[in-house]
């Protein structure tokens, strides 16, 4: 398989529990290994939920910031 | 267009169906289902415990606003659920209140007389309103982003079992001077702190305005409600600032007419429950309420449940305020028959009234939980040496008890006789779990809170001290006289001495 290293956004605002960690686990489906992923999310506890299913999905979490008030930013790269 | 546009079989249910958050027992989410006033078809709960079963690990619970509850779903598994329950005619609530913001609050569960259409001294049947209502906000996308959640009860029932004083509008079946049925309302009430009684709209709802006034509400709540601070969302907080005849005013100026004018007082009952066997309005036939402590249910017995309530009665369940589970539809020839059979599945009948009411919430599964100390657990604790200790005079338990996780009382203990609200105290350096005591909550003729008689009661204590407290009121009280009124002539001190182990 090739190295992907495309670079997708998933935007999750407004959306409450399971959707952002449901929706990021379809999208993650279309990944390539190396390819990045940044979801932007505005649901605290999914943002906990999207770090543990990322590393159990063979995601390496790269990065977690609160780039607004209540807003979130996760990256995640396939490996 | 969101990169996730793609998705809309997983879309098509996110303006009415979420999962709930939650982190104990090993939990993430928890399913909460709307069952509208409580009623709900033996195929229905069938299917419910078939959600249980195959995503809950068959487990499922009866809340105080008519709800079953489930836990353990993953968020996959999710989806297939709402399909379920779409198929089902049932959605789920919101749960916006994982955000720290005033926004995304919903209709939540209304909540209805769970005898309604079968009890002889109903004033009216109301739940066809609440089907109407629900139907009106569901999906809606004008009242999908309310500054926080929003619990309406609308009832008919004489004794008040909907609590209707502490909904953010308790709506109440009345007559007026010319004899005509309509509705009184309630606004602004609430348990969580601070716990305020809904106060009197003061205006008479004829019947065919009755969703009409409360859609016109939520819209001033929806407009009007504060979204600056998530703590000081909720509707009582616009009460408390604007008044009652603000408010009035501005539903009046909208509706573009003027009510009648409605001052007396529409409830005299304190919130009680349609505790046994009782006779329907439908001649020959009987209903059946069964305590199910906790509300917790496998879906075993669900399944039991329904296939009890479809050999012997009608086709249906009823789900109460009180966590308990109605049969409805019995012939008098099968009533021994059908108590018999829950028995069996671990459902007595022969229980005394503080089984029946006792309310304990889900600390267990709940994020804001303060200690380990299992609520539901200690809660079957007090109902069983309680009971067993006044099982000779069975009439002195005619209390409400309410056992909490935490300070934000979805078990309702203010309004309880006996409210318990869990605290960590520590002694030696160490810590302990113990329970605030609060005595003399009511609804009805004298709507109140209960006092805080004794702070962080270590858990151990807690039988007796309530064992004291029965005892003293059983021996003391004047006849007839109820555990509220016996508390409020007491000062704080004589009520905590009544408590000394």
């Amino acid at each position: 398989m090739h190295g992907g290293e495309k670079r997708y956004e998933l935007n999750l605002l407004g959306l409450p529990c399971p959707y952002p960690e449901v929706l990021t686990i379809h999208k993650t489906r279309e990944l390539l290994s190396k390819d990045i992923l940044e979801i932007i999310l505005n649901s605290p506890p999914s943002v906990g939920i999207i770090r543990d299913i990322s590393a159990k999905n063979q995601f390496s979490v790269l990065s977690t910031e609160e780039i607004g008030k209540n807003v979130w930013k996760i990256v995640i790269e396939k490996l | 267009m969101n990169e996730y546009s793609g998705y809309d079989h997983i879309l098509k249910f996110a303006d009415r169906y979420a999962l709930g958050f939650e982190k104990g027992k090993d939990s993430r989410h928890f399913l909460r289902v709307m069952v509208p006033n409580g009623m709900v078809t033996t195929e229905q709960f069938r299917e419910i415990a078939g959600i249980s079963e195959k995503f809950c690990r068959s487990y499922a619970e009866i809340t105080s606003r008519q709800d079953i509850q489930m836990h353990w779903i993953e968020g996959e598994d999710a989806i297939e659920a709402f399909g379920k329950l779409e198929q089902l005619g049932f959605t789920t609530d919101k749960c916006g209140q994982a955000r720290p913001v005033a926004h995304y609050g919903d209709v939540r569960n209304i909540v209805g007389c769970p005898v309604a259409g079968i009890d002889p001294s109903e004033i009216l049947d109301c739940s066809p309103f609440v089907r109407e209502l629900k139907e009106f906000v569901t999906g809606n996308q004008a009242f999908l982003d309310l500054p926080r959640k929003f619990k309406i009860s609308i009832s008919g029932c004489p004794i008040n079992c909907t609590s209707p004083e502490i909904q953010d509008i308790g709506l109440v079946a009345v007559k007026n001077n010319l004899g005509e049925v309509g509705f009184a309302a309630l606004l602004g009430g609430g348990t969580g702190a601070p716990a305020r009684i809904g106060l009197p709209l003061g205006l008479f709802i004829p019947r065919n305005e009755c969703i009409n006034v409360i859609v016109t509400l939520l819209e001033i709540f929806r407009d009007h409600g504060k979204r600056d601070s998530k703590a000081r969302g909720r509707f009582k907080f616009l009460v408390d600032e604007w008044g009652i005849e603000k408010i009035r005013d501005m539903l009046q100026n909208r509706l573009g007419r003027k009510l009648e004018i409605y001052d007396q007082k529409p409830l005299e009952v304190s919130g009680n429950e349609h505790i046994g066997i009782n006779s329907q309005k439908q001649e020959g036939y009987y209903y059946a309420n069964f305590p199910i402590q906790n509300g917790e249910l496998t879906s075993t017995q669900m399944i039991a449940i329904a296939d009890i309530a479809e050999k012997y009665g009608w086709p249906e369940i009823r789900l109460s305020p009180f966590q308990n589970l109605i049969l409805v539809g019995i012939k008098r020839e099968s009533l021994s028959e059908v108590t018999r059979e829950m028995d069996k599945i671990g459902f007595g009948i022969k229980k005394s009234p503080f089984q029946w009411m006792a309310l304990s919430c889900r600390q267990e599964f709940c994020t804001l939980a303060v200690t380990t100390d299992s609520v539901s657990e200690r809660t079957r604790k007090i109902v069983k040496y309680i009971e067993e200790k006044f099982s000779a005079s069975p009439e002195s338990l005619d209390i409400k008890l309410s056992v909490s996780g935490c300070p934000s009382a979805c078990s309702r203990y203010p309004i309880a006789d006996i409210g318990l609200q869990a605290v960590l105290y520590h002694e030696n350096g160490i810590a302990h779990t113990g329970y605030n005591i609060y005595i003399g909550g009511g609804l009805g003729k004298k709507p109140s809170f209960g006092r805080l008689i004794k702070r962080a009661v270590d858990k151990d204590k807690i039988n007796a001290s309530l064992e004291k407290i029965i005892s003293g009121y059983a021996q003391k009280k004047s006849h007839n006289e109820s555990f509220q009124d016996f508390c409020e002539k007491k000062s704080v001190e004589e009520l905590s001495k009544l408590m000394e182990v």
